[in-house]
């Protein structure tokens, strides 16, 4: 059965098809959230909301786009919405995250190799880099680099043209060129 | 095909996204231009390096949580006919009573009000206000005083 059908059956209130919906999308939706939120806690919530979001307007459904099309429109928006959330409350996240950071061990007092505190350091950067593109690029790289959605699909989803996500990308990629540049071997 | 046209072009080169025709224009520059090359490296490089980052590890359970988070969603929200119409019907009904047995209630008193002016409006115009009591303390109220106390004496009962 397709997603067209299976979305046409939730419609009907089968619980079954939406079941299997979840279990089909539950990675690359949370993959999605987790790109843009950064933590796995998060990532879980916003996934689950996508997934309620989509369970109550199936009564509405109509088989113009394709599910995962609207699937990654919800996730992204709904993951935009918790990150402009949590900037709003920047100060309890500093507090939360200066107590956080006072519990941490330091790098001498914990087991770990060296190498994996440096991956973990680089990847925290990584992620950093990221996180200061401009929405609408960072959105096209994370549709493209992690879920590899064509040009196409990824202009359904943020309802541009193909050309202008072909312009994103392509300053996306500038911006990360220049920004990666330390961690490029 | 110049170098600033090939470097636009690059990004959708990596992203495999050119017609089979402009890869080819691409491919063919590339092979005679170090620099263009050396940009398509750079690109490459950041664009790859992304994959440093981890990926989330789905947690088990997943949809026996979100179907529960469902189903307290579904108590929370107001049933639709008990809340959206009985419930109000119910509130306006009693409005409408109390309403009403304050009317009620009120008009009784109207009347009772209005009986004893008419009573105490007969009483007077039949001088019966002759026959209550003297005021206390008054000169009336000592002569009735006296003349209980003298018919008293003649064996009659005040």
């Amino acid at each position: 059965m397709d997603d067209t059908e299976l979305m046409l059956r939730v419609k009907q209130g089968d619980d079954q098809a939406f079941r299997q919906i979840v279990e089909t999308y539950h990675k690359p939706i949370l993959d999605l959230c987790f790109r843009y939120v950064g933590n796995q806690e998060d990532a879980e919530e916003v996934a689950q909301d996508v997934f309620i979001r989509l369970y109550k307007a199936a009564h509405r459904y109509q088989p113009k786009a394709k599910l995962s099309t609207l699937l990654y429109r919800i996730a992204v928006n709904l993951s935009l919405n918790r990150i402009r959330d949590r900037k709003a409350k920047r100060w309890v996240s500093w507090e939360h995250h200066r107590k956080e950071d006072e519990k941490r061990p330091l790098s001498s007092e914990t087991s770990q190799p060296d190498t994996v505190l440096e991956n973990k350091e680089k990847q925290k950067m990584i992620r950093d880099v990221i996180d200061s593109l401009p929405p609408n690029q960072r959105t096209a790289v994370i549709l493209k680099r992690y879920h590899d959605l064509s040009y196409e699909e990824v202009a359904d989803v943020m309802r541009c043209s193909v050309s202008a996500v072909e312009a994103r990308l392509h300053r996306a990629k500038q911006n990360l060129k220049k920004r990666l540049k330390p961690f490029i071997p | 095909m110049k170098c600033r046209a090939i470097k636009r072009m690059l990004s959708a080169y990596i992203d495999d996204e050119l017609t089979s025709t402009q890869g080819e224009r691409v491919e063919e520059h590339l092979r005679d231009c170090p620099s263009c090359r050396h940009s398509l490296e750079m690109l490459r490089d950041a664009w790859d390096i992304l994959d440093v980052l981890p990926h989330p590890k789905p947690a088990p359970h997943f949809y026996t949580r979100l179907k529960s988070r469902l189903l307290k969603e579904e108590k929370s929200k107001p049933h639709t006919w008990i809340e959206n119409v009985l419930v109000p019907a119910l509130a306006a009904g009693v409005v409408i009573l109390g309403i009403l047995v304050g009317n009620s209630i009120s008009k009784n008193g109207i009347q009772r009000n209005a009986s004893v002016t008419a009573e105490e409006a007969w009483a007077e115009s039949m001088h019966l206000d002759s026959f209550d009591d003297f005021p206390t303390a008054s000169f009336g109220e000592a002569y009735a005083e006296l003349t209980d106390i003298e018919l008293a004496m003649e064996g009659f009962k005040p």
